[in-house]
């Protein structure tokens, strides 16, 4: 029982993590129906000027945080306009845009790497505040995941029902031929959501980059988290990418605490190969996600 | 006069969508059916449920007696059913011969390792039926030619060549005129399927928005509205009733 | 000389990697980036039997190749059930759990330290340990497995492999079963892909699952998209100049070996960036694909 207590912290600060990651990829998921995994370089790189920011230029975290946040925003419309529009334009199919997007996140981990090298570099310099909440110790980063996720979770649920944008983005989630034919900027709204979707990821970066450090592998990690968040919660469910981040997060604290070291990363992959054998659309997703005849 | 293939009682709902409502449709083996109604009938739905591709909520498909509900397209196919499509589906990146050639069922004399190994372009039986097929459809000049570098006519051409390689006796025809010049369907289409039926003993239904040839070509049609059979029968009965008129035959 | 021994014997172990594997993307348009998986599977088999057991070369690699090929099922099986888009995703977690288990599973595979001292190959007396004569061994065997996928491209097998890549629907509408087709072309890419894994555990005596990674699923692609998906051709020139383009970074001068990875790397993403905007029918592929 006395282990129960952090284990559960634990899960919900990696949960909430996880479904900040989620939470982005869905958003640009659901909007463009295609594997555009390009947010994963964009995370490497966000990560890593964090880190610049930080331990570098000697910026306080919050002013860095939002600078990289405006990072994100702007790599996602360079990248969106620049490559992914056009391959998009050239090709209807979704294999050619996961390649394509794939390739942007390889180049920008290769940069990366020429330039940074391998090591590990954390934006944290000096100790951790620490939160005390009776028994528990939380460190403050862990403190302000949960929040984050949930903000973010609730903006963006209020973004998609109320605002012009997100109403759009849903109906070209939703109908893509007919919202072009409706007049609606389809390429524009799938640029802008992705965009907001780049952005929610980076909250994410900026959080790895304080708590455990960064490298430039990590963008291709958080592409698989975000990846098993969207399958496990829901193929096209905002909320369900949520959930799903949530509970990856959960399977992964747990596994940190049951499993010797190096079995814990292959947890997470039999889940997803397990999920996708199974049930590929996930526990909240929608069943006439892509129809077929 | 023996029904090849009947539905009963079919119900399709798609989501809230009712496609198909207690169809109930008998096609008689022989001859030419018509299959007409507005968009959004139901039609093409219908043709889904015949050949497999849909399995209805409710009711019983049956194909010489057997009820295939529920069974895999390619096996509709072996035991003699083939369906085109309204959207063609032809190989876009192969050539006219080989979209014609793949279709061919199985020889007797290709095992295994012969059809994964053995180039098919020496099976002269091959090569010969479906040269015999592309002349019968008269796009034999194109053979070589890769589809998608034809024109829309000709490749609805090869769109029943390649149906009819499959060597169904029951073919179903999901709008093989539409977008054709009146020459060619006079001259090639229209002829064509006669002969099938006549000469070759083939089962033909066909969907079709050109009243025209339905009136022209089919023993038998039946009015699809809204999902349900508004009406079945002969073509000149149908003819004499006003109501129908109005809904289905406005082009006359 | 030694080194352009070398090379070549690498470029034509890899030549059967991706004719193999364009069986599955190239005809059959199965996107399954597992490939290194198979592989591996293939690799390990292989010197577990000659290693532990002590049997000969053909033997093993004949039990590779069929353990690969079962293993193949695990893929192709459920894949076919799930809509072709996740595919990739459904391929990729299998590479990700086979090399996992490469890892992990240190009782058998030795984990990351992988396994030394693979016996060379003996046949008849005459023991294949010298380069010239492993070149020419392997040549052949090449050969024969170019020569084999040839026949597959231009059977009535693969011309429904074709049909399954522009219109799997339309196939079923003419009596194929593509389910068979499509376990029949994974199993024979994965028996193949096995057949260049033993290969290189008798060439290189060692193996350790860096060698069967991602990193090398994503090789294979790209030397397909760049030489050119659908032909043996465009295979085989992606394969040889992929495989010797980094070879030449080694003569830049004063290049970090830290940097090489992430130089190469830059490369290969770069060349897919470009290839798959500009010219993703690759270097032999007609255009207006």
């Amino acid at each position: 029982m006395d282990l129960l207590l952090p284990l559960l912290v634990d899960g919900m600060c990696t949960g909430a993590r996880y479904a900040i990651l989620g939470m982005g990829f869905a958003l640009i998921f659901n909007t463009q129906r295609m594997f555009d995994i390009s947010f994963g370089g964009i995370y490497t790189w966000c990560g890593l000027a964090m880190w610049i920011l930080v331990a570098y230029a000697g910026l306080g975290i919050p002013l860095a945080g939002v600078l990289v946040l405006g990072l994100a925003f702007f790599l996602s419309y360079l990248i969106q306009k620049g490559y992914m529009a056009r391959m998009r334009n050239r090709s209807d199919s979704s294999v050619s845009i996961m390649l394509g997007s794939m390739a942007i996140l390889m180049a920008m981990e290769a940069i990366a790497t020429i330039i940074w090298g391998g090591e590990i570099r954390t934006a944290r310099t000096g100790d951790a505040d620490v939160f005390k909440f009776g028994p528990i110790q939380i460190s403050d980063v862990k403190f302000y995941s949960p929040i984050f996720a949930l903000s973010i979770f609730l903006a963006f649920r209020y973004l998609f029902q109320r605002t012009p944008l997100g109403l759009n983005a849903k109906a070209v989630a939703t109908n893509p031929l007919l919202s072009r034919i409706v007049g609606l900027e389809t390429e524009r709204i799938l640029t802008l959501t992705t965009c907001f979707g780049c952005l929610i990821i980076a909250v994410d970066a900026v959080l790895v980059c304080v708590d455990t450090g960064v490298h430039p592998a990590i963008g291709f990690q958080s592409v698989l988290i975000a990846f098993m968040a969207v399958i496990l919660g829901g193929i096209g469910s905002f909320e369900g990418a949520a959930l799903g981040g949530l509970a990856i997060g959960f399977i992964r604290t747990v596994a940190v605490f049951q499993f010797p070291t190096l079995w814990q990363e292959m947890i997470l992959f039999v889940v997803l190969f397990l999920i996708i054998a199974f049930r590929p659309i996930g526990i909240f997703g929608m069943k006439d996600w892509k129809k077929e005849v | 006069m023996s029904v090849i293939m009947e539905t009963q009682g079919v119900y399709k709902a798609f989501g809230g969508l009712m496609a198909l409502n207690q169809v109930d449709v008998k096609i008689e083996e022989g001859k030419i059916s018509g299959l007409i109604g507005p968009n959004g009938a139901g039609k093409t739905t219908l043709f889904n449920v015949l050949s497999g591709f849909i399995t209805p909520d409710r009711g019983r498909v049956l194909f010489k007696n057997r009820d295939i509900c529920g069974e895999d397209p390619y096996k509709i196919v072996h035991l003699g059913l083939a369906r085109s499509w309204q959207g063609l589906r032809l190989f876009e990146h192969l050539t006219v011969l080989e979209n014609v050639a793949m279709s061919l069922p199985r020889g007797k004399e290709e095992g295994a390792l012969k059809i994964i190994l053995g180039s098919w372009v020496k099976n002269r039986r091959k090569v010969q039926r479906a040269t015999e097929i592309l002349e019968l459809v008269q796009i034999k000049s194109r053979a070589q030619v890769p589809v998608k570098e034809l024109s829309y006519a000709e490749q609805k051409l090869v769109a029943i060549a390649r149906l009819l390689a499959t060597e169904a006796e029951v073919l179903l025809l999901d709008e093989p005129t539409s977008g054709l010049d009146e020459k060619t369907v006079n001259l090639v289409i229209a002829p064509l399927l006669k002969e099938l039926v006549a000469q070759r003993g083939k089962t033909i239904c066909l969907v079709e928005h050109s009243i025209k040839l339905v009136f022209n070509m089919c023993d038998w049609v039946f009015c699809l509205n809204e999902g349900q059979i508004a009406a079945s029968g002969r073509p000149q009965e149908l003819r004499q009733d006003e109501e129908l008129n109005r809904v289905f035959f406005q082009t006359i | 000389m030694d080194y352009l021994l070398h090379i070549v014997i690498i470029i034509l172990i890899n030549i059967i990697l991706t004719v193999s594997f364009n069986i599955l993307l190239g005809y059959t348009g199965i996107f399954a980036l597992c490939h290194a998986a198979f592989y591996g599977i293939g690799a390990y088999t292989a010197t577990l039997l000659m290693k532990n057991l002590g049997l000969p070369f053909f033997p093993a690699l004949a039990c590779a190749v069929g353990v690969t090929v079962l293993c193949s099922l695990i893929v192709a099986l459920p894949g076919l059930r799930i809509h072709w888009d996740y595919m990739v995703i459904f391929a990729f977690s299998f590479q990700m759990v086979v090399y996992h288990l490469m890892i992990n599973w240190v009782e058998l595979t030795r984990g990351p330290q992988g396994i030394a001292g693979i016996p060379p190959v003996t046949i008849l007396g005459f023991t294949f340990d010298s380069k010239i004569s492993f070149l020419l061994f392997s040549l052949i065997v090449t050969l024969a497995v170019v020569y084999l996928v040839k026949r597959i491209e231009s059977s009535a097998f693969g011309l429904v492999l074709k049909g399954i890549k522009d219109d799997e629907i339309a196939v079923k509408s003419v009596g194929k079963p593509v389910t068979a087709y499509k376990i029949t072309s994974f199993a024979i890419a994965a028996g193949l892909a096995a057949v260049a894994g033993g290969f290189i555990a008798v060439y290189i005596s060692y193996i350790s699952p860096g060698y069967f990674d991602l990193h090398t699923s994503i090789f294979i692609l790209i030397c397909l998209i760049f030489g050119g998906m659908g032909s043996i051709r465009g295979a085989i020139v992606g394969t040889v100049v992929l495989t010797a383009l980094p070879e030449l970074l080694r003569f830049i001068p004063y290049l970090p070996s830290t940097m090489m990875g992430g130089i190469r790397d830059l490369i290969y993403a770069t060349i897919l960036i470009l290839f798959m905007l500009y010219r993703p029918q690759g270097i032999v592929g007609k255009a207006s694909r």
